[in-house]
């Protein structure tokens, strides 16, 4: 089993989420119309592409009235994405499966600073899970796939931290993290957790909007 | 009574497409306050092949990627005043009103009924201005008034639009002007304005269809029907600084009801009016009066609706407000510093030409030259709150009372500032300051910038008039 | 939303029952291999049950240990038997770095057999057992 999921099931979600990433950013690309959106992304593309950068980075970093404004929330999901993120790709574990696999590597953190960023991972994605019972606000919008996604998004977190350390059944839930690790990978391009991409096109998109059209070619375009 | 005669009408009043003569507007017009037309519109069928075809059509990349990557995480709801004036309901939720209309609409491929068309009515055109302030505070850049001002165009082709919008949309394929005003309505009144203060301004003219002309200005027909003493300001500020200016005849209108209503076919044809006027007169660049929405449909979104790949007009364009920094600064228009407004005043930022076209800094640049005691409210420039008056609003009496309601949070803005006197360049806010005053009765006054510029102007000396 | 809803709670369910069923895991006759030179090691040591293999399985010595000389092993049971003496830290020239060597030797003789244990935890508990 464990070599099962190791290998030829890891290619294929690794394969999925892959080309399933390349084609949601092309048909959204393909799907851009200067005249239905009313953008004149080619034809202004210099604009474009600055407010494209702009709407970014102002996001990417919490340079936005809304982290001002929500504090707690946006730290928390900044500090969800960034651990989420950086804990599985930099983890000693998961990079040594990768060189021996493909024979490439790049630098690790230290496990300890990884099963912290886990923690993290699991609580902030604890607290965006309370919020959607709590808040009227956010109950109103929340649907039963919004809790799934969250699901998947941190079941790899949960048993990577079981597997880790060995707290029950080692291999077996070595077996789940990995399964649900690849769960996640397939459920990208399909789910909304396809923002993994679809949050720099939208961005990006949103960004040319105000650099073309409102505002960037006379003001300072939006200022997030 | 004599609304019972009226519901004796005949012809439809509700139809799946623009009204386009000026007998069917007049039988709209004859059906007060839309009581028949909502009537009807009650048992009007929902076409759901051609919804379906237009969604096919229409409903793209980034309206579909808006819609899937939208995180219900709730951003979106204390940006919008409508949320915060009803007590934070979360039906105001912006993402709610959206997911719950234009969401259940694409997921139901079309197929729906008369109730659910009735409901996205009442919140394309009820619960949202689209301001789009909503938008920026997304974290996934999903600008929700784009998104409703999509469904108001999906509304429209159905035939479910408030009446007084019907109305104004069936005005521009009549008139080519968001009011009965007739080419040669317009044109008197500019001669009649003209000859009404000559004898304060020697020399003051009007000048029409002059060709290539400095200045092509172009405003919004509520001047000459309500206001021509605008039309005069502006004459009088253009006679003051020298510019060769010039109205069209034609293609003066600068305003856009279709683009409230979602008859974008009308928005072209609006639009594309100006557009004649531009390359008939061949101006060196256009001026628009001080409107928001305006400046938003001819100049913002215009071009683009006109099939301008550019996505600029046919010659450049300003808002008044623009032009007037520009006097001010070069020296054209000169004020007198001991005029300037001594009590606090503070400013509305319309978000139609803030927000959505970038012109922040020019108004705040002019308010030293007018005011001693200038006071920004707590949120301003780009994160301005919409006066609620906004996208048609102020004029759809079935949505009066939430249109009153969102004025409470402008209210509670200006008077945070201690100001009792907004600075407005916009007509759209100036409406809804008017009706603010007068809901709520908080003693302040609203302005245009031009009567304000106006009573401070230097008048050169072979300006005045001549001494009898 | 209903079915999704059906689907997520599967899926919690699945995960809460598999919670309490635990593998277990036994060993005897274990050497640790505890070398000085792995400071600051982020996996406990491995265990290594040297016995099971040089004897029960009977694996030739020269499998693992080993000393090249013209492409030939020369190690004898008189050389060294301390993998880092020559394998350190960082990998020197051909020699390959400690961990390197120890992973390739163990694990890649576990994958190519199809046996022994090839998954991090087996080699490395957190409690030595």
């Amino acid at each position: 089993m464990y070599e099962f999921v190791r290998g030829p099931l890891a290619l294929i979600s690794f394969a999925i989420f892959f080309i399933g990433i390349i084609v949601r950013v092309v048909w959204y690309v393909k799907g851009l119309d200067w005249r239905l959106d009313r953008v004149a992304y080619l034809e202004k593309a210099d604009y474009g592409i600055r407010g494209a950068l702009k709407s970014i980075f102002h996001w990417i970093l919490p340079l936005n009235h809304t982290t001002a404004n929500h504090p707690i929330f946006m730290g928390a999901t900044y500090l969800f994405h960034i651990c989420l993120l950086t804990a599985p790709l930099l983890l000693v574990a998961h990079v040594m499966l990768i060189e021996e696999s493909w024979g490439i590597s790049w630098p690790t953190i230290p496990d300890t600073i990884a099963d912290y960023m886990t923690l993290a991972v699991i609580a902030a994605g604890g607290f965006l899970f309370a919020r959607r019972l709590v808040l009227p606000y956010v109950k109103i919008l929340t649907t039963g796939s919004d809790f799934l996604v969250l699901f998947i998004a941190l079941a790899p977190f949960i048993t990577g931290f079981i597997a880790y350390h060995q707290l029950m059944g080692y291999k077996f839930w070595l077996i789940v993290h990995i399964l649900c690790g690849e769960i996640m990978l397939i459920a990208i391009p399909f789910t909304k957790l396809s923002h993994f991409v679809l949050f720099f096109c939208s961005r990006a998109q949103i960004g040319m909007d105000y650099g073309i059209k409102r505002g960037g070619q006379k003001g300072r375009g939006v200022a997030w | 009574m004599a609304e019972e005669a009226k519901e004796q009408i005949v012809a439809p009043l509700v139809t799946r497409v623009p009204i386009k003569t000026k007998e069917e507007l007049d039988t709209l017009l004859a059906d007060r306050q839309g009581r028949g037309y909502y009537k009807e519109l009650d048992a009007f069928p929902v076409d759901t092949e051609a919804l379906k075809k237009t969604l096919e059509a229409t409903f793209k990349s980034r309206l579909k990627t808006w819609l899937k990557i939208c995180a219900h995480c709730g951003m979106c709801a204390d940006a919008c005043h409508f949320y915060i004036a009803n007590d934070n309901d979360p039906e105001q939720v912006p993402s709610y009103k959206i997911q719950s209309t234009l969401g259940e609409l694409v997921k139901k491929k079309g197929n729906v009924d008369n109730a659910f068309m009735q409901y996205c009515m009442d919140t394309a055109w009820g619960k949202c201005t689209c301001c789009n302030r909503c938008g920026m505070y997304c974290p996934h850049g999903i600008d929700m008034g784009a998104m409703m001002s999509y469904l108001r165009g999906l509304c429209f082709s159905q035939g479910f639009v408030p009446y007084e919008l019907k109305i104004g949309s069936g005005m521009h394929w009549v008139y080519k002007a968001q009011m009965d005003v007739t080419v040669q309505d317009f044109v008197e009144t500019c001669e009649w304005m003209a000859e009404e203060y000559e004898d304060d301004w020697p020399g003051l003219n009007i000048p029409v269809d002059k060709e290539n002309a400095d200045i092509l200005y172009t405003i919004n027909a509520r001047e000459p029907k309500h206001y021509p003493e605008d039309i005069a300001e502006a004459a009088i500020l253009f006679h003051l600084t020298g510019e060769n200016w010039t109205v069209p005849s034609e293609g003066w209108e600068e305003t856009s009801l279709v683009m409230f209503a979602g008859d974008w076919a009308g928005c072209k044809m609006q639009v594309e009016s100006v557009f004649e006027a531009m390359e008939r007169l061949k101006p060196k660049r256009m001026v628009v009066t001080e409107c928001g929405h305006a400046h938003r449909a001819t100049v913002t979104e215009g071009p683009y609706w006109a099939g301008i790949k550019s996505g600029d007009t046919p010659v450049p364009t300003q808002h008044y407000v623009e032009w007037l920094l520009e006097v001010l600064e070069n020296g054209k228009l000169k004020l007198d510093p001991s005029k300037k407004i001594k009590e606090p005043v503070t400013l509305q930022d319309p978000c139609n030409y803030v927000r959505n076209a970038g012109l922040a800094e020019v108004t705040r640049k002019i308010m030293p030259y007018i005011a001693e005691d200038f006071r920004e409210m707590a949120q301003n420039r780009e994160q301005n709150f919409c006066c609620s008056g906004g996208g048609g609003m102020n004029a759809l009496g079935r949505y009066r009372e939430q249109r009153n309601i969102g004025l409470r949070v402008k209210r509670d803005q200006i008077l945070a500032t201690g100001a009792k006197f907004v600075v407005s360049a916009c007509h759209n806010c100036w409406d809804a300051l008017r009706d603010l005053e007068e809901e709520y009765k908080i003693g302040m006054k609203w302005s245009f910038l031009k009567p304000i510029i106006l009573k401070m102007v230097i008048v050169p000396d072979h300006l005045k008039p001549k001494a009898e | 939303m209903k079915k999704k809803n059906i689907a997520l709670y599967i899926a919690m369910a699945g995960l809460a029952s598999l919670l309490v069923m635990g593998v277990a895991y036994a060993q005897d006759e274990i050497q640790w291999l505890e070398h000085d030179i792995f400071v600051g090691r982020e996996r406990p040591a491995a265990a290594f049950p040297h016995a099971l293999h040089a004897d029960e399985i009977g694996i030739d010595c020269l499998d693992c240990h080993h000393i090249y000389e013209n492409g030939e092993n020369v190690w004898d049971d008189s050389e060294e038997s301390d993998c880092t003496a020559c394998h350190k830290l960082e990998a020197e020239g051909k020699t390959m770095s400690a961990e390197k060597a120890l992973h390739a030797n163990c694990k890649g003789c576990h994958k190519k057999e199809g046996k022994g244990p090839i998954t991090c935890g087996e080699c490395h508990p957190w409690k030595k057992k």
